[in-house]
């Protein structure tokens, strides 16, 4: 039971990502309508659903899935155009599908009949207009040509050793096969070992199977459909004429005979080497006349050619295969866990040797500590996955909304190679959906408008990402309307948000847009408008240790950037000591070090201010932030950052040095305290605070306005 | 449910197979082969009852035979052996013209079936 849970389990992820996949290629179909290949992947999407589908008791899905599959063959064979109606109804019909897996029993949902009553339509609407044209479309005429003509396909199957574990039994696919036409299948035997060795529950056999058929390529693809992943299959044609089945009958010895355990798939060459030399051999016997021989190696040279091409090729993807591996989240969340353990250790390590002066401890350490780092990359990179996912999920969002809103829109996908910590992109969505909405429903005008505005009736929205040191900016552009800065602030001030006589800057304006509340569409639309969205999205951004910023220029359009850390796991800090406590900066914000005697303060005349080879820098005293009692270093330093483009300083005692810094969230209690954005645990197991500087600077910024004030 | 019973002749051992040889019972049957076939000079196989049988027990059979050839015995399948082992030989491919390359007898069982 546990059992059958668990393969349902496993079908359902599978099954979402066959119907993201057909989501794909219908978006792509949209573009290249005669695209064969892509037309072919949505229907092995929906007949692998389907199939499945029955197999572990999804019944209705495995029903609703057959009756668009029926209709996608006819697509497949050039029967039935690619369509907009098509499409749509293609992605209803995802939708429904994924209904379906969402709901455990599937009897509340509804609406599949609908749907399918259209797609019945179709099928029929093609046999009518077939009945009433008597000359069919070019298309449909090569379709019913390549489909009647008898095509001869050498099949080469090779099960993994492991097939009958997964519950498959090959032969029944080979019966499935012989079903298609003239079929001659041919087992090989020689990998299986002496009965002492033998392993009575795997697959040793493999196969060559020649088969003659109408029914084409798709057709066996079709047959191996199920089992894609577990074995290696190569299909060529030997013979496109329809001829071959006359000549069968002469070669069919000789094939017999060349392939009877002396073909290995990997190396064709060597073993047209050992061909003619049994070839030879056999001559010699009397078993083949010489011609015969010759007639098969000539025959043999031209399987070489078409397969040596298609060999290169398959071996490459399935070296790609092969190269990647599912592993459950969770048991990599342990991983990270586990390798930040280590980095603490690992401090410790290093800090116990430094202090015992043992070189021999330390020369450890150091070895332990670089190994660790590389370990420490390695884990944070195993967890980085490419936007570009999360982008073209947008796709249908963009669809979608530009249908529902009347207004024409083209997404542009920029850097989706770009990768960024998983939990980040899952985290990601939401803010995302939500500018992207916004994008389209505040942003890019109706066309006409935009006409009118010499601007292309097609609205661009942009989609990028790209790294930028320990970060990864993701941009969302759109060529819409622009924010009017007069409009925000308006608004602003009429919801008592700021003073009318505040002197803003355009930037201060533009983050108004991020504040509680706030929302400037005149009238609520379905798609975006409700003044919940931006500062939800602001906090979800700040919760992920990113940083949100707007510009935009009023009838060019908007352009809002995401700034958003690679990994949430693991920081380089700088570590930093006021009286007796340990602090830890994002070593990413820090530019500089410099020291801060008495004279320096009294020079001017305590104002906070740093005078730093010409250039005056603010600084915040963190002792006094932090009411820290206790007498103060002569010398003190002050840790320089760049926050926002200003450079703001921050008086320590005393600045220790660069340290890898796990970050540990901290308990409930302390979540809410302004400033600090998490801990971490130094080697000798003293709690160091993370100081989030721009919190820091925020609430410095506020308190000298009160002051002021 | 499969079952081995061996007669022991003078000049060679039959070894009488029942019931179902599918991979349910692949391993028990491996067994069943290894012993009876071990101290034998001359094994010759009696499939008349089988009931069933799939490409896990084809396979056993194969490596039986080649274990047999290996150790310079002989392994043989009785002539009347039923429909059911005809079409699992011909569905699995494993029909012979000539025997694989271990062959040096021309033995091999499934030739002619």
């Amino acid at each position: 039971m546990a059992d059958m849970d668990k393969h349902k389990e496993a079908y359902m992820e599978e099954a979402y990502e066959l119907l993201a996949e057909l989501e794909d290629a219908m978006l792509a179909l949209e573009e290249t309508p005669d695209d064969g290949e892509l037309i072919g992947r949505a229907f092995r999407a929906l007949h692998t659903i389907k199939g499945s589908g029955s197999m572990f008791g999804f019944d209705k899905i495995a029903a609703f899935a057959h009756e668009v599959e029926t209709v996608f063959d006819l697509v497949r064979n050039g029967k039935i155009p690619v369509t907009k109606q098509l499409i749509d109804l293609t992605l209803s019909a995802r939708d429904h599908i994924k209904r379906l897996l969402d709901s455990p029993d599937g009897d509340t949902v509804t609406g599949g009949e609908e749907i399918l009553i259209y797609f019945r339509k179709l099928a029929i609407q093609k046999e009518h207009k077939e009945n009433r044209d008597a000359v069919a479309p070019i298309i449909n005429e090569c379709a019913s040509k390549t489909e009647n003509k008898n095509i001869t396909f050498r099949i080469q199957f090779r099960p993994n050793p492991d097939i009958f574990t997964k519950g498959i039994d090959p032969v029944l696919l080979l019966d499935e096969l012989c079903t298609l036409g003239n079929c001659k299948i041919l087992a090989y035997t020689d990998a299986i070992p002496q009965l002492e060795d033998i392993d009575p529950e795997s697959c040793y056999t493999y196969w060559d199977i020649i088969i003659t058929t109408s029914k084409g390529m798709n057709a066996i693809k079709d047959v191996f459909i199920f089992v894609e992943d577990e074995c290696k299959l190569s299909i060529d044609v030997i013979d496109d004429t329809g001829k071959f089945d006359e000549e069968f009958g002469n070669k069919k010895i000789g094939e017999i005979l060349i392939e009877r355990g002396f073909i290995t798939q990997e190396n064709l060459r060597k073993v047209l080497g050992q061909q003619k030399r049994i070839g030879e051999m056999l001559v010699e016997a009397n078993v083949i006349e010489p011609q015969k021989l010759e007639a098969a190696l000539s025959e043999q040279q031209h399987l070489r050619e078409i397969k040596s091409i298609k060999e290169t090729k398959q071996s490459t993807q399935q070296a790609e295969a092969a190269s990647s591996i599912r592993v459950s989240s969770d048991k990599l969340d342990r991983l990270v866990d586990l390798v930040g353990e280590l980095v603490t250790v690992q401090a410790r390590l290093t800090q116990t040797a430094a202090s015992k002066s043992d070189a021999e401890l330390i020369l450890i350490a150091e070895e332990v500590e670089r190994l660790t780092e590389e370990l420490r990359d390695n884990t944070m990179s195993v967890r980085l996955v490419p936007i570009g996912a999360l982008f073209s999920k947008f796709k249908r969002l963009v669809r979608d909304l530009s249908a529902e809103t009347g207004k024409e829109v083209e997404m542009l996908i920029e850097g989706a190679e770009t990768e960024i910590d998983k939990t980040v992109i899952e985290r990601l969505n939401d803010p995302l959906v939500h500018l992207i909405r916004n994008s389209i429903d505040h942003g890019i005008e109706q066309p006409g408008k935009r006409s009118s505005l010499g601007k292309p009736a097609q609205g661009l929205l942009q989609l990028s990402a790209r790294h930028s040191g320990a970060y990864v900016l993701i941009e969302i552009v759109d060529d819409g309307a622009g924010i009017d800065p007069e409009v925000i602030r308006a608004k602003a001030v009429e919801k008592g948000m700021i003073a009318p006589a505040d002197d803003l800057t355009e930037k201060e304006i533009f983050s108004l847009i991020l504040a509680p509340g706030f929302s400037t569409a005149k009238t609520i639309t379905n798609v975006s408008g409700r003044g919940v969205g931006m500062d939800v999205v602001k906090r979800a951004i700040e919760n992920l240790r990113g940083s949100i910023d707007i510009t935009s220029r009023k009838g060019v359009g908007t352009t809002i950037t995401l700034q958003l850390p690679l990994t949430l796991a693991i920081i380089e800090g700088l570590l930093v000591k006021i009286g007796p406590d340990y602090y830890v900066m994002p070593l990413f914000s820090v530019e500089e070090c410099v020291e801060l005697t008495g004279d320096d303060i009294a020079r001017t005349h305590g104002r906070q201010i740093a005078n730093v080879r010409g250039k005056i820098v603010p600084y915040i005293s963190l002792r006094e932030q932090f009411s820290i009692n206790g007498g103060k270093p002569s010398i003190e330093q002050i840790v320089i950052t760049s926050i926002d483009g200003h450079r703001v300083g921050f008086v320590v005692d005393h600045v220790i040095g660069e340290h890898q810094t796990v970050i540990k969230s901290l308990g409930r209690f302390y979540k809410t305290i302004e400033g600090i954005s998490g801990a971490t645990i130094l080697g000798d197991g003293t709690v160091a605070l993370i100081l989030d500087v721009v919190k820091l600077v925020q609430t410095a910024e506020l308190e000298e306005v009160t002051t002021n004030a | 449910m499969a079952d081995i019973k061996v007669e022991k002749r003078e000049d060679n051992n039959i070894v009488v197979i029942t019931g179902e040889m599918t991979i349910q019972n692949a391993s028990a049957l491996r067994d069943a082969l290894i012993q009876s076939t071990e101290c034998a000079e001359h094994v010759i196989l009696d499939l008349k009852d089988v009931t069933e049988i799939d490409l896990s027990c084809l396979q056993l059979l194969c490596a039986a035979h080649r274990t047999s050839v290996n150790s310079q015995k002989s392994l043989k399948l009785k002539q009347d052996y039923p429909e059911i082992l005809k079409k699992a030989v011909t569905e699995a491919g494993y029909s012979r013209y000539f025997g694989c390359k271990l062959e040096t007898e021309k033995s091999c069982i499934w030739k002619g079936i």
